[in-house]
């Protein structure tokens, strides 16, 4: 006991004096170098909780298998089109692996080709509904006590006082049903929350120092608002961005549930449960195995944003 | 004084959000492509019936009259008349809208209990394998969509291990209770009944676990860490040196701190309950107004989408000031600093 | 205060989980003592409704099944066709078929009481007529005027004669006039308010052999015997018939497996009514309601204005695998309007699944170089809203692709298809779709399928206005001798075969399950109606002992 408690006394005292020798000793010769280690220390805050890097591997391996769908899964003629109905509601067996739905079309290929539908969805409603959000949130947090900032954000209080599923659900039933409209549907649900993130950080780094100073200096506005407040909301909307991935494929598997999203033939994780529910219980894999892919997908996108969240923090993470 | 000005200011904006609100629906609910009197009223219906439909429903004026009249219906009560149910809107909501409120009170109720429940046993046994499994399942039900939960719970209870009633409200052949609340609950109590009060509870259970359990998981985590966060707070050695109880400790002065974060975000969750309740209602066979919603979408009735959108925003804001005035009463900073 | 109140919420509310938690372990004892079973003979039946129960707007199956038996009309059909009469004692038809003048029963009371009178007819046809909804259509071109020369005459004058008016007739139900007018309230029809529509979305005023007693919207309906009817009831015909909303897998089976359910809905899957069939005292059955799949072609547009080609579609399906494995119960036809109409009920020469035929028939065609190269696909439409109709797209594409013909599959929602089918250009090459006769005369699908009027309309995207044709449907309807008229029939089907005016793939089967001691009548003599809901008449239904 007392040997191992030296022993660590001594190797902490090495690593501290380490610690205090590194500016001087450890010249950072390079741009490269600085971003090499940048990243390491990036990754060293993202991998302290094993479960980020358990679900960053999830999320490589649901975007590895979307986009390689067509080569990887063993019927790839059944995600579209295609009947069967020699085989159809077959139990899980060697050949189909998670057994074959009522038109005889391999399950495992349809959940593997509905990954494609989940992250298209996914990125498209965040790549229209962030950047809008965060310009009115910008703008909002710039102006802040003007005319501007009371009628951005109070429309944005408007979509964000009913939830957001419901909105969602009600624009969608009364467009045409297909994925387009779906995405459109919770993109409209979507910016307020971005808005009201960066408005957040907007006004309170509105009176900063260095902001003040640029005002002083005379930058444009432009410049002062993605210039000196944007690049402070990045890490926040960065990690938010990453949570809300889990977060849109939930919104559009429920969408597709209800017969809102993609249409069939194409295959759709919510639709393939729907479908699955009327053959409850004796054909069990039609519903079990595309509900275990949804909780598989969203678990995988959420361990992976809190690794984000902890990586972008600047103090320690704030749990564990 | 300054509780009472907060307290002003948010009613007045909740007054302007709805406003706004009635308008974002009223556009939702008229931008539908194709004619609304065919949709209404059905492809067979003669052309006589659909002009008449479309005289009174104002068709033929421009939108923002058409949105006058319809507000102005609006306050008075007057939601239009459904066109699936052929009665009036206000009729079928007030008919569906106590199932839903008593299967959210419920599931509000498990809500939390198990989450405190949960999240100081977790903190109580941290790291052992307790504080383990509410990790994972706070994980899971956090990933888990409603639909998930709720497909998997009926075909745990309703195929595989029929111990509790999960679909719809009261067993075959039990006459539900004269309606004074609406909550078959209550009225079954209120009329003595307990066979019928004891069967409406456990249809209950399921729906409103079900209801509950993403929010619940999420919970869990919160009030253990910050109650792992207060455990090593000086004043509670002080309290252990005065030798005060474990569990009183534990109970008044280690709980109640903690709880203040977990309520704001309970608030939030309890809220959106309503909105959540969608597909839960509908699987679970129960006849509430999220059911009565959904098909009303499905089956383009407009009147009906928009009162029930209405009223989902209305309860919802509502609520978010009541949590907010909780969470005032909860925290001695809010409530002498006024409004944040 | 508050604090307090905190702790007492949260006291409560532990007490409430510890007795839920101790209840569940004896939940069985608990649920199935209290349970009070309705007493006497009964029927309870699932359905999935939609439509409310006024006579004026119901339309789809479940509000038919009960407006059947909650209301009478002057005439109405047996499980064959034959009409019978309903409040009518008796009817003559003018010789120029122009004018029907009914009888009334003396002795036919409403459930409230009060007698009914030529006058309700008249107010009935009217209210129906301006609701415009439900099956006002049918009347709205054919009936000049209704009138009530006195209490027990009411004279129907026609705009032309029309041989298949008493079948159409059965859907004029008869609503009690004082009753509706006490509740009217207000509405879009000046001086009738409301014309009763929200009192009659939830209460009866018929006279029909049950009387409605509790009806829960998106719930359920009590109908109770009523005492008053002036017909007969059949030996055991339930006291009270129960119609339960909902469809789903699990309540159908464990109600019926606790004996709370005699008949289930038809929208359970195949597998569903296979679980259903194992249960004690529990039995399956299937019959045709008329309702037809078709495959409408676009005649006016290429490939398919090639005969040839059309007939190579009709030997492309495979009628056998549609039958038992794509629509498990499903029936075949044997002719172009189904087995079970009044007047089409003959056997014709049809087209098997014959992919050497199809072959030569492409070879045969203007367009066999395009069409066998893959080069001129095929369009095959859909409507979202009925999922089953993909199966046989799906089914056409996969045979079709042997021959190396391209078909290209179009899901269309219900409205777009709606108007995609209003002009020549935009009407799909095929489209699948399901069709039921207005009326249960083989003469309704004829003309709904083939006449003129309905061109350009989802019924026909045949868009064949042929006046010869036409000229053919006309005389028909108008022949008043039925020999005579079902011989013309058979001509025009004969006609629309040959020339393969869409394609008649199968009768969808409606497939129930029901318990063994009730005599179900459409399954017993294996003859169902097909004007929907009157397969449904509880009076003739039977309970037996058990």
């Amino acid at each position: 006991m007392a040997v191992s408690a030296r022993k660590r006394e001594k190797e902490l005292r090495r690593a501290l004096a380490f610690e205090a020798k590194r500016p001087e000793t450890r010249t950072i010769s390079s741009m490269q170098e600085m971003r090499k280690e940048n990243l390491k220390k990036a990754w060293y805050r993202f991998s302290r909780n094993k479960m980020s890097v358990v679900g960053l591997v999830v999320v490589i391996l649901v975007i590895l298998a979307a986009i390689l769908a067509p080569y990887i899964t063993p019927y790839p003629e059944h995600a579209g089109a295609f009947t069967d109905f020699a085989n159809s509601t077959k139990a899980p067996c060697a050949e189909y692996l998670f057994g074959t739905d009522n038109m005889g079309r391999d399950i495992l290929t349809r959940i593997i080709f509905s990954f494609q539908g989940a992250l298209k969805m996914a990125v498209l409603v965040l790549i229209i509904a962030v950047p809008v959000g965060t310009c009115l949130g910008l703008l909002a947090g710039y102006m802040n006590g003007t005319w501007v900032d009371t009628v951005i954000m109070r429309v944005a209080d408007i979509f964000l006082s009913v939830p957001a599923l419901l909105l969602a659900l009600a624009v969608a039933s009364i467009l045409e049903p297909n994925l387009t409209n779906s995405m459109l549907a919770i993109t409209i649900m979507w910016w307020p929350w971005y808005t009201r993130l960066v408005y957040g950080v907007a006004t309170s780094c509105k009176n900063e120092y260095y902001v003040v100073s640029a005002q002083l200096t005379g930058a444009s506005k432009s410049h002062i608002i993605f210039k000196e407040i944007l690049p402070n909301c990045l890490s926040p909307i960065l990690t938010k961005m990453s949570l809300d991935v889990g977060w849109v494929i939930l919104m559009g598997a429920t969408l597709s549930y209800v017969g809102l999203g993609e249409q069939p033939p194409i295959p759709s994780l919510g639709q393939m449960v729907s479908d699955g529910a009327r053959y409850m219980p004796d054909k069990w894999w039609m519903t079990i195995f595309p509900c275990l892919a949804i909780i598989v997908i969203i678990m995988g996108f959420n361990f992976m944003g809190d690794g984000i969240g902890d990586m972008l923090s600047k103090g320690d993470s704030k749990y564990e | 004084m300054n509780f009472k000005r907060y307290l002003l200011r948010r009613l007045l904006l909740a007054l302007v959000v709805l406003f706004g609100l009635s308008i974002v629906i009223f556009s939702i609910s008229r931008i539908m492509p194709g004619d609304v009197a065919t949709m209404a009223l059905g492809s067979t219906a003669t052309e006589e019936a659909k002009e008449t439909y479309r005289i009174a429903n104002h068709l033929y004026d421009s939108k923002p009259q058409q949105y006058l009249y319809w507000i102005t219906g609006v306050f008075q009560g007057d939601f239009g008349t459904s066109t699936s149910t052929n009665r009036p809107v206000i009729t079928d909501i007030s008919e569906f809208l106590p199932a839903t409120l008593e299967l959210v009170v419920m599931a509000a109720v498990i809500l939390v209990l198990l989450s405190i429940l949960l999240g100081v046993l977790a903190a109580k046994y941290r790291d052992t394998v307790v504080d383990g499994i509410v990790r994972v399942l706070s994980y899971i039900g956090v990933a888990m969509p409603s639909f998930v939960i709720a497909t998997l719970l009926v075909l745990l209870f309703g195929h595989v291990w029929q111990v509790i009633p999960v679909l719809g409200r009261l067993s075959y052949g039990l006459v539900p209770p004269e309606t004074i609340t609406g909550f078959y609950t209550i009225d079954a109590l209120l009329a003595g009944n307990f066979a019928v009060f004891w069967d409406a509870f456990l249809h209950l259970l399921v729906p409103a676990f079900a209801l509950a359990l993403g929010g619940l998981c999420q919970e869990a985590r919160i009030v253990r860490n910050s109650m792992t966060e207060n455990a090593g707070k000086d004043y509670l050695s002080a309290l252990r040196g005065y030798g005060v109880p474990e569990g009183k400790i534990l109970r008044k002065y280690q709980l109640k701190p903690s709880l203040i974060p977990a309520v704001s975000c309970m608030g939030m969750d309890i809220a959106s309950l309503m909105g959540n309740a969608f597909l839960i209602e509908t699987i679970f066979n129960w006849p509430g107004i999220s059911r009565y919603g959904l098909t009303s979408m499905l089956s383009k009735d407009l009147n009906a989408i928009a009162a029930v959108l209405l009223i989902f925003g209305a309860i919802f804001v509502f609520v978010n000031i009541v949590v907010d005035l909780i969470v005032a009463c909860l925290d001695p900073r809010i409530r002498l600093g006024g409004a944040k | 205060m508050k604090r307090r109140l905190l702790t007492r919420i949260f006291a409560v509310g532990m007490a409430v989980m510890m007795l839920a938690l101790a209840g569940c372990g004896g939940t069985d004892t608990s649920t199935s003592t209290t349970s009070t079973e309705t007493t006497g003979k009964v029927i309870r039946m699932t359905t999935a409704f939609a439509d409310p129960i006024d006579p004026a707007c119901a339309m789809d199956s479940a509000s038919c099944q009960v407006v059947v038996n909650l209301y009478d009309s002057l005439v109405y059909p047996d499980l064959d066709g034959t009409i019978l009469n309903g409040v009518a004692a008796d009817y003559s038809v003018s010789d120029d078929g122009m004018v029907y003048t009914f009888t009334l029963k003396d002795n036919v009371k409403f459930h409230d009481g009060s007698v009914m009178t030529a006058q309700d007819v008249v107010f009935s046809y009217e209210r129906m007529v301006t609701i415009g909804q439900g099956y006002a259509y049918l009347f709205q071109n054919h009936v000049a005027d209704v009138q009530a020369p006195d209490d027990q005459t009411v004279v129907i004058t026609l705009t032309e004669p029309f041989a298949p008016f008493l079948s159409m007739l059965c859907r004029l139900y008869i609503v009690n006039e004082e009753q509706v007018m006490a509740n009217l309230g207000s509405g879009n029809y000046g001086d009738m308010g409301d014309y009763g529509m929200t009192y009659l979305a939830q209460n009866d005023a018929g006279s029909g052999a049950y009387s409605c007693t509790s009806y829960t919207v998106n719930d359920r309906v009590v109908m109770t015997r009523f005492a008053d009817y002036h017909g007969t009831f059949a030996d055991n015909a339930p006291d009270a018939v129960e119609i339960i909303n909902g469809t789903e897998a699990a309540t159908v089976r464990t109600m019926m497996a606790n004996g709370q359910l005699e008949i289930s809905d038809q929208w359970q899957t195949h597998e569903a009514y296979e679980a259903l069939g194992q249960l004690d005292g529990v039995k399956l059955g299937t019959y045709g309601a008329g309702q037809i799949l078709y495959l409408m072609v676009n005649t006016k547009a290429a490939p398919l204005d090639d005969v040839h080609v059309r007939k190579a579609l009709a030997y492309m399906i495979d009628y056998d695998q549609v039958c038992t494995s794509l629509f498990p119960g499903y029936l075949p036809v044997n002719n172009y309007v189904g087995d079970n109409l009044t007047g089409g009920d003959v056997s014709m020469e049809k087209y098997s699944y014959n992919m050497e035929k199809a072959k030569e028939e492409l070879e045969a065609s203007q367009y066999a170089d395009q069409l066998l190269s893959g080069e001129m696909p095929i369009t095959v439409a859909w409507v979202s809203e009925v999922p089953d109709e993909e199966k046989l797209a799906l089914l056409l594409q996969a045979s079709a692709a042997q021959l190396g013909v391209k078909v290209e599959i179009s899901k269309v929602a219900w409205a777009t298809q709606v108007q995609n089918t209003a002009s020549v250009d935009s009407t799909p090459a095929t489209s699948v779709c399901f069709m039921s006769p207005d009326y249960g005369e083989a003469g309704a699908m004829l003309y709904q399928r083939l006449h003129s009027d309905t061109a350009g309309t989802w019924q026909q995207t045949e868009w064949l206005q042929n006046t010869q044709l036409d000229g053919k449907i006309d005389t028909a309807l108008k022949t008043m001798d039925d020999t005579a008229r079902f011989a013309l029939y058979d001509e025009i089907q004969s006609e629309a075969l040959t020339e393969v005016y869409g394609i008649a793939v199968a009768e969808q089967g409606e497939q129930r399950a029901y318990a063994d001691y009730i005599y179900f009548p459409a399954m017993e003599k294996g003859i169902a109606s097909t004007t929907l809901g009157y397969n449904f008449l509880f009076k003739d239904f039977q309970v037996l002992d058990h």
